[in-house]
């Protein structure tokens, strides 16, 4: 079963991955914390993380970085879409130019669909019943 | 086409997308048995001074029609309609922000998405 870790400070938010992605055929981890969610991370291996930006502790940036220091590993930001996500911000530069120029990183603005929530984690994984082969 | 084949084709796609700093935000890319489909808005970040125009859409989905795997490109975007082999922008939607205010999910609102689907009959010899 492919593994997802969703880390988002809004409990509403994961209720919905846990509701919705669990209810698709994946498994589904989430947590409030950054700490946590990274250490579920180096635990769990998933196929996938969804990572909101904007939280408390640590920001989703600095959870990305961690994250990508330790693994080569999709991730899928969900954000509220900010006024400053612009290409004149270093970060938001940065993110085009060098994140998600990989291919394996992926963003979606809430409010979303649940068919684009769909959409997007099964462009980066596959559908849940879906192994990949080599 | 095996699903990683087909992951592989999607993350060259978003890649091709990237380097022309289009919003990935407002955009889906999945493929399935070799048919590639693009849903949502085709739009730059915000910040970007040059606009997307014809010859740059065109540009990007010839890109995406060459990459390997792709066998039908079916594109369904609410803010760029294609009519006789060229891509126009749709009147009234291009540039429209999504809501920063709500953070819960829920139905998006969306534009009527114009459809358009095109068959990958040749591919250039050179890589």
């Amino acid at each position: 079963m492919k593994t997802i870790v969703a880390i988002d400070d809004e409990r509403a938010i994961l209720e919905c991955y846990q509701q919705t992605l669990a209810a698709a055929g994946y498994e589904v981890h989430v947590t409030s914390e950054a700490e946590t969610g990274l250490r579920w991370i180096r635990e769990k291996q998933p196929d996938l993380v969804l990572l909101d930006i904007r939280m408390p502790q640590k920001d989703g940036f600095d959870v990305y970085a961690e994250l990508r220091r330790a693994r080569k590993i999709p991730v899928l930001f969900i954000t509220a879409y900010p006024k400053s996500f612009t290409s004149d911000s270093e970060r938001v530069a940065s993110l085009w130019e060098n994140e998600f120029a990989d291919g394996d990183t992926d963003i979606l603005y809430k409010p979303f669909s649940l068919d684009a929530l769909y959409a997007k984690v099964a462009g980066l994984i596959g559908g849940a019943d879906e192994a990949p082969e080599r | 086409m095996r699903t990683q084949d087909e992951l592989d084709l999607a993350r060259d796609v978003r890649r091709i997308m990237v380097k022309h700093w289009i919003d990935l935000g407002r955009l889906s890319i999945r493929c399935h048995g070799g048919r590639l489909m693009i849903y949502g808005l085709l739009q730059r970040i915000a910040g970007v001074h040059e606009p997307l125009t014809t010859p740059i859409v065109e540009g990007i989905f010839y890109q995406v029609r060459r990459v390997k795997g792709v066998r039908t490109v079916s594109a369904h975007l609410e803010n760029w309609s294609e009519a006789g082999g060229m891509w126009h922008p749709a009147e009234g939607v291009a540039g429209r922000e999504p809501s920063a205010a709500t953070t819960s999910p829920g139905p998006a609102k969306e534009a009527p998405a114009r459809s358009f689907t095109m068959t990958v009959k040749e591919r250039a010899a050179s890589p």
